[in-house]
């Protein structure tokens, strides 16, 4: 009997709200098959006009099944309108199926009606599964039958596609979960809406604005732990984020989410006052949370919109006040109904500014002494230490060190960072540039890892001593080359190029040999392997020489060749073994030539040039003096460093440069210039720094600890 | 039966309904007499299962009512400002009331609809405010409720319509046993068809009882003398109401008329006779008496 009047009751509503189902019907056709099926017919066009005695390569067969199994879903819209779309439909919907709770009549109509309230939210609940769900999860199941008939299911990646629709239904019934409790706990449309966008995304966005503060304020903390840690707990990023990378979708979030506003809205449904629709707040017990997570919200994006607006640091403060102020009183006018607000309540955006004005300050003068935090060196088990925007070596390697003379090393020297950053403590602008950054973490003994940045030192001589002593020790060097990556089973191909500055033809016509030099798998192997002995002996003095060439490991996927990733490491004078597994027999002349032999030659010209200041932008050359011979310029040339590594680099003298032009280049030059006129002319070859068209192959900078 | 036990309704600050007590048995029509805002709707929407007390409870039939399905199926409120689903008609009301309540008779409505002239296929929002307050009596009546509530539910209808209104819901209570509950101001309607009535101020029930009995509690008492009877004469009396025109003195009393007409004897009246009051006159002296509109 019962179950026969549920039935009745479902149909009616199934009925009712019949318009709902055939917009969700339409609006799902039209994201998800409709332009699959359009492009799967194009693609099967293309192939049936292949000549079938050429199989389509990995990589094509590779770009079809992403095609087919992915981008339909989002072509030609991008993944945040998708996003926005489903949301909205299951917002909307929510909003929809409980419209009569914003109308006192409506909601009481239906409160006298012979139901009791938690059986209305679940029978509505099953309405939205059954008007909104199924005809989103009929059309994702349209698409594989129509991909099959079609004859390109050996195109389609199943799994894929099954992950990329379960996001997207995700989204949908979070959005309805949403709307479902914000109906409940507001009693108008506008109300519901709005404080549905703010169950949606308000802690997100305060946790945003303080990490920003937090980052503004405390120099040692690393950035990227935000994206992680909020991908990890926000059911909203990681959604959004399982659009792009349906792989690496991790459901629990979001799952645990819809539960819980389920479970809220059930709760609240069942609590429901019918005398309080058409108010704004359905209950009012919550008046006062709300009013601070609004206070707080307000304050923190009024704080980040004015700091990353105007500079002065008294405008972050002049934000939160503000921004606390105005959600205040647009809250106050939301539950009064009115423009003009007849009562305000100051105690609560009081409260909330003075904690969120305290929140700045204690980031302000680091109450918590997170900058300053610095280990005993008892506590400490483990250092290990990463460069943010390393070159010349690998792909910022974390090396672990275990040695007590290297955890003492590493301490002094976390401490010289740590207290230089302490001592220069200023707000940085919240547009932050990239600096090259030190990370250190430190593993204790108790288990716990605690990291930090630093910026490189200013004064690198100080530091020096430290990362020398680390740099050379057998610790670190083996660990180097342990941790440069196994590309033997995953790389494609490898490739090179010589270091010096010159047009690709010009190297060929002076050298004898390409520039750059492509490499197969067989010697792309031997590379590695010679790389990884040569980086277990490199010195710290090595690398302060002239990097010969780079080369780059790509790496590809192993089942369809496609390109995935490359990475790029400097070869210095002393990786003998690197340099002969990639020339061969032209080894020996290269490194003679690197050895100095280069230097001996009258066709090379060699130019001491001196500045007035050292920005490259608007910075005057004083003098120019050319070497007098070949011991002048090999004198000079020993007395550089080229290594871009800010850590690993001597200190130089930003003011001086040694440029070397090579006879031949410039011949080259003035011959495609028209303007071999020049060539017959003395003073040309002993001021050719002054033609800024004419770039020198090598530039160095002059040391200063020599 | 319906029995209301205690309820207490505050909303925010403002109590509402301070501990109200009733029973209505099948059968019977009772009527509810209020000043504004004394808590009338408030109480019916409670009986109706819309509204939760803050106390106390709500019984049909020895059911309470409060989220219970089967105790609300037999309980129908009519509002004073009727209700109905978007752009509906009448046939659709119907089959919505139907869908909630198995028992719903639809013959019933279309019968009742021909009686009023009410058209089942328009639209109700393009019928006058009085047109849809005969549509929501049909509607009512057609699911053959067992408790009714009325809230102002005859105002606006025209005299025609508000007898024939009355007579209907008159003889279904009597014929069926129904418990109806008239909520409203209109007292001589009150009077002509009810059989208690209850008078309910600032969230109290003052005054409950059968018509007769409450409508007999106060009395006029008229008399004259040779001389005029001094003021600390009538003190014993405790009047409501004292009035003078010469010889003539008319007391307003409540409590044992014999009692007071001794009294009255040993003043050695030239004539003296009882009178009846109004149910209306009993109301506004009832709520004098509270210290209402002094």
């Amino acid at each position: 009997m019962r179950n026969k009047q549920n039935g009745a009751m479902l149909r009616w509503f199934l009925k009712h709200f019949v318009y709902l189902g055939i917009l969700a019907l339409m609006i799902s056709f039209a994201v998800l098959p409709l332009h699959g099926i359009m492009k799967a017919n194009t693609i099967r066009n293309f192939l049936t006009n292949q000549d079938p005695a050429f199989p389509l390569a990995p990589s094509t067969r590779y770009y079809y099944t992403r095609e087919l199994s992915r981008n339909f879903l989002f072509y030609p819209m991008n993944q945040e309108i998708t996003c926005l779309i489903f949301g909205a439909l299951g917002l909307g919907s929510a909003l929809v199926l409980f419209g009569h709770l914003f109308s006192k009549k409506q909601s009481m109509m239906y409160a006298a009606l012979p139901q009791t309230r938690g059986g209305d939210f679940l029978r509505r609940g099953a309405c939205f599964c059954l008007l909104v769900m199924v005809p989103l999860v009929c059309c994702a199941l349209i698409y594989p039958a129509a991909i099959s008939a079609m004859g390109l299911g050996e195109f389609f990646d199943t799994g894929l596609y099954l992950r990329e629709a379960l996001v997207i239904a995700l989204i949908t019934l979070y959005g309805y979960m949403i709307g479902a409790l914000s109906a409940q706990l507001f009693g108008t449309l506008w109300s519901a809406l709005l404080g549905g966008l703010l169950l949606v995304g308000s802690l997100e966005m305060i946790f945003r604005a303080w990490y920003a503060f937090t980052t503004a304020y405390l120099h040692t903390m690393v950035p990227q732990k935000y994206g992680v840690l909020l991908g990890g707990l926000s059911p909203l990023i990681s959604l959004y984020k399982g659009l792009y990378q349906a792989d690496q979708f991790h459901p629990l979030p979001s799952l645990a989410a819809i539960l819980l506003f389920g479970a809220l809205g059930l709760l609240a449904a069942r609590r429901n006052r019918s005398e309080r629709a058409g108010a704004t707040l359905n209950f009012l017990p919550l008046e006062t949370p709300l009013h601070a997570l609004v206070a707080v919200l307000g304050g923190s994006l009024g704080g980040l919109i004015f700091a990353v607006a105007l500079e002065p640091e008294y405008c972050l403060y002049l934000g939160l006040a503000a921004g606390v102020l105005v959600a205040s009183l647009l809250l106050r006018m939301l539950l009064e109904q009115n423009i003009r607000v007849r009562r305000f309540p100051w105690r609560v955006p009081a409260v909330c500014l003075a904690v969120l004005l305290l929140g700045c300050l204690g980031l302000r003068v680091d109450l918590f002494g997170y900058d300053r935090y610095l280990p005993d060196l008892s506590d400490v088990r483990a250092f290990a230490w990463s460069q943010e925007f390393y070159s010349g070596l690998s792909q910022n390697p974390w090396i672990s060190l275990r040695e007590s003379k290297n955890l003492d090393r590493g301490r002094q020297w976390a401490g010289l960072m740590r207290d230089e950053t302490v001592a220069n403590r200023k707000r940085y602008p919240f547009q932050r540039y990239s600096d090259a950054m030190i990370r250190v973490r430190w593993t204790l003994t108790s288990g716990a890892s605690v990291t930090r940045q630093y910026p490189a030192l200013e004064d690198q001589l100080s530091a020096r001593p430290f990362v020398q002593s680390i740099a050379d020790s057998g610790e670190y060097r083996a660990q180097l080359a342990d941790a440069l990556p196994d590309y033997k089973e995953i790389y494609g191909s490898s490739s090179l190029q010589f270091s010096l500055n010159m047009q690709d033809e010009d190297f060929q016509a002076v050298y004898g040999f390409s520039r750059r030099i492509s490499l197969d798998r067989v010697k792309s192997a031997a590379l590695r392997e010679a790389y990884q002995a040569d980086l277990s002996a490199r010195s710290w003095e090595d690398v302060q020489g002239i990097p010969v060439f780079s080369f780059w490991f790509s790496e590809t996927d192993p089942e369809t060749d496609e390109y995935r990733s490359s990475e790029n490491y400097q070869v210095y004078a002393s990786d003998t073994r690197t340099i002969r597994a990639v020339l061969g027999n032209r080894a020996d002349q290269v490194m003679a030539w690197l050895n100095g032999g280069w230097a001996d030659t009258e066709e090379l010209l060699v130019f001491r040039c001196v500045y007035e200041q050292p920005d490259e932008a608007s910075r005057t050359m004083t003098s120019c003096t050319l070497a007098s011979g070949p011991d002048q310029a090999r004198e000079w040339v020993s007395r550089t460093s080229q290594c871009q590594n800010q850590l690993m680099r001597a200190p130089v003298n930003p003011l001086v440069e040694i440029r070397l032009y090579a006879k031949p280049v410039v011949r080259l030059w003035a011959e495609r210039e028209n303007r071999e006129e020049l060539l017959t002319d003395p003073d040309f070859w002993n001021s050719l720094p002054a033609y800024d068209e004419l770039y020198s192959f090598l530039t160095l900078q002059e040391r200063t600890d020599l | 039966m319906m029995i209301t036990e205690g309820i207490e309704k505050s909303f925010g600050p403002k109590h509402v309904l301070h501990h109200v007590a009733l029973s209505v048995e099948d059968g019977h029509i009772f009527g509810l007499l209020g000043t504004n805002g004394a808590g009338k709707s408030t109480l019916l929407r409670i009986i109706s299962g819309i509204i939760q007390p803050d106390a106390g409870q709500v019984k049909v039939n020895g059911e309470s009512v409060w989220e219970n399905p089967s105790a609300k199926r037999r309980i129908c409120y009519l509002t004073d400002d009727p209700a109905f689903l978007h752009a509906s008609t009448i046939r659709q009301m119907g089959a919505f009331r139907k869908a909630w309540q198995e028992d719903y008779d639809e013959a019933r409505l279309k019968e009742l609809c021909d009686r009023f002239s009410l058209p089942m296929d328009e639209k109700i929002s393009s019928f006058s405010k009085g047109t849809q307050k005969r549509v929501q009596v049909c509607l009512a009546l057609a699911g053959r409720p067992h408790v009714l509530l009325c809230d102002e539910t005859f105002d606006g209808l025209d005299p025609v319509m508000r007898e024939a209104f009355r007579r209907t819901i008159s003889e279904e209570t009597w014929d069926r046993g129904m418990v109806t509950l008239l909520a409203g101001h209109n007292q001589q309607e009150m009077e002509d068809i009810c059989d208690s009535v209850g008078f309910l101020h600032e969230g109290a029930l003052l005054t409950v009882g059968d018509m007769d009995t409450v409508v007999s509690g106060i009395y006029r008492l008229q008399f004259a003398t040779e001389e005029p009877v001094p003021e600390e004469a009538l003190i014993p009396l405790c009047p409501l109401r004292v009035q003078r025109q010469g010889r003539l003195c008319v007391l307003t009393l409540k409590g044992d008329r014999e009692q007071a007409r001794q009294t009255v004897e040993a003043f050695h009246p030239l004539f003296s006779e009882t009178l009846p009051l109004s149910l209306e006159e009993v109301f506004i002296l009832e709520m004098e008496e509270q210290g209402y509109a002094k």
